[in-house]
């Protein structure tokens, strides 16, 4: 099905084509697009060229829809869904089938390194796509998770800036918490 | 297409300079015990963001490690979890540690809350309960799947929470296990006229309970009945009847996903409408969205009147 095309300039004047219905799945852009506003191209003074295919690929492959795999994959709740009497139940495969083709696709998509993860966190949460935002910001936390302060200092390059008081109270409270609660 | 190998990575990305609203959501990600315990002693700036109410405003505490072997008080945690939500609290989430004292200093210390979820609060009590009950008159999403209550804690929910839309009550097996009785099933029936989402996961109600509910909750949307091996919809009219009223049914028989009844899982923000980035978002909490959640409501107007005024009409 064809789609009108909307053009996107990143922060460094390139232009990108993205469909209007991929374009969708950010916020801003609906806005944008809905607020009749549109003229020719809109400029993303906060995108660069680095990231704006990494976000034009999710919003493709999310198009209207700015959810994630998660929601269809729990439950396969659908209230739109009328389940008797007449049940369908090739429909219920193919809609598995969809949704663990999705999750192998988040799974490939969001193999990058901790830059492009900051990037593409800013990006999502300046376009308003809710559900990149919600995969990105899981695996930030994901990179926190069950590491020690230190290892989390390390990991992204984060000076501690406590006085010597309050790095003695932390430690304090860090050595009780290891000793007691070894995280997996 | 353009690949991610492309993508140029040299730059070293300072994460201090993280907009603090991101920062927030990977906080509510992380979870109450990782931000106290680790997150908050990174650096100042951490750990001023942990110290944010706003960022306390749902509190999730049901995946944790076994208290006994931890030695960790999670009970303190919680508090202080509460304490640090400075009376925002709207959702609160948790398993064994939720005592009759946390849940009785949650709720002293909270506006009303509009979202609690017990499972596994094997430790508290009919009367602590219905001491926490009577201090939620805003209460719309309960869950109290593998508690020990009776069936007077229903009835008092249905005194005292007339909002509520969503509840859960599943069970594992062996509770009470090879007896079916009805009588959760009736006191639902009676007391919780306007549920939109019911789920009995293992519930050993029958026909009789059933049929008490269709009559008793006429706005029900959501029935989810697997496992309830007392329910029998072969022959009568009752299958035809829940097929009528109901739009989305899981039926006895129906497939359970992996993990689905596991403590903690993301079931429950599935079906609940609100998720981090919607309780960091500007406008602060605006109710379960309909476009979004399972049971939306059908008019728009009533939500936003309603919860618009949130915070504003607090009764304490």
């Amino acid at each position: 099905m064809s789609s009108t095309k909307i053009f996107l300039k990143s922060s460094d004047d390139k232009t990108f084509e993205i469909d209007e219905t991929a374009a969708r799945a950010s916020e801003t852009l609906k806005n944008i697009i809905d607020g009749g506003c549109l003229d020719g191209v809109i400029p993303l003074p906060n995108v660069s060229s680095n990231i704006l295919p990494k976000v034009i690929e999710y919003c493709k492959k999310h198009g209207g829809d700015n959810g994630s795999s998660k929601k269809i994959a729990n439950g396969g709740v659908d209230k739109d869904k009328e389940i008797l009497p007449d049940y369908d139940e090739e429909e219920d495969k193919r809609e598995k089938v969809r949704v663990d083709e999705l999750k192998k696709w988040e799974e490939e998509y969001m193999d990058f390194d901790q830059q492009v993860l900051y990037d593409l966190m800013l990006a999502a949460n300046y376009l308003h796509i809710k559900g990149l935002l919600d995969l990105t910001v899981e695996k930030a936390a994901s990179m926190i998770r069950g590491r020690t302060p230190d290892q989390i200092r390390e990991n992204f390059n984060i000076n501690s800036d406590f006085t010597p008081e309050e790095e003695e109270e932390m430690i304090l409270i860090e050595d009780e918490w290891d000793d007691e609660w070894a995280f997996d | 297409m353009e690949s991610v190998d492309q993508i140029p990575s040299e730059e070293v990305r300072n994460w201090l300079e993280l907009p603090e609203d991101v920062l927030s959501l990977i906080f509510m990600k992380l979870g109450p015990v990782e931000v106290l315990f680790r997150a908050q002693s990174v650096c100042s700036l951490w750990r001023k963001l942990s110290q944010e109410s706003q960022l306390w405003r749902s509190i999730d505490m049901r995946d944790l490690p076994d208290v006994m072997e931890s030695g960790v008080d999670f009970e303190e945690v919680a508090r202080h979890a509460v304490d640090r939500s400075c009376g925002q609290l709207i959702e609160f989430s948790v398993g064994h540690v939720g005592t009759d004292e946390v849940l009785k200093y949650i709720t002293d210390r909270s506006c009303p809350l509009r979202c609690l979820r017990l499972a596994d609060c094997i430790y508290a009590t009919d009367n602590g309960m219905i001491e926490v009950v009577k201090k939620l008159p805003l209460l719309e999403e309960l869950d109290l799947s593998y508690c020990q209550f009776s069936k007077k804690v229903i009835e008092a929910i249905g005194q005292f929470c007339p909002r509520l839309k969503s509840f859960k009550l599943n069970r594992r097996g062996g509770w009470r296990s090879y007896k079916e009785y009805d009588e959760e099933a009736l006191a639902i029936a009676e007391n919780m006229p306007e549920l939109r989402y019911l789920q009995l996961f293992r519930n050993k109600l029958t026909n009789e309970g059933l049929r008490a509910i269709l009559d008793g909750c006429p706005h029900l949307e959501y029935l989810d009945l697997r496992q309830c091996s007392g329910v029998n919809l072969e022959g009568g009219d009752l299958k035809r009847r829940c097929a009528d009223r109901i739009k989305s049914l899981r039926l006895p028989v129906d497939p359970i996903e992996e993990n689905e009844f596991d403590a903690g899982t993301d079931f429950d923000d599935y079906l609940s409408g609100f998720s981090e980035i919607d309780l960091m978002s500007d406008d602060g909490y605006d109710g379960y969205d309909p476009y979004d959640g399972y049971y939306g409501f059908s008019d728009g107007s009533e939500l936003s009147d309603d919860y618009g005024s949130y915070g504003s009409d607090n009764p304490f």
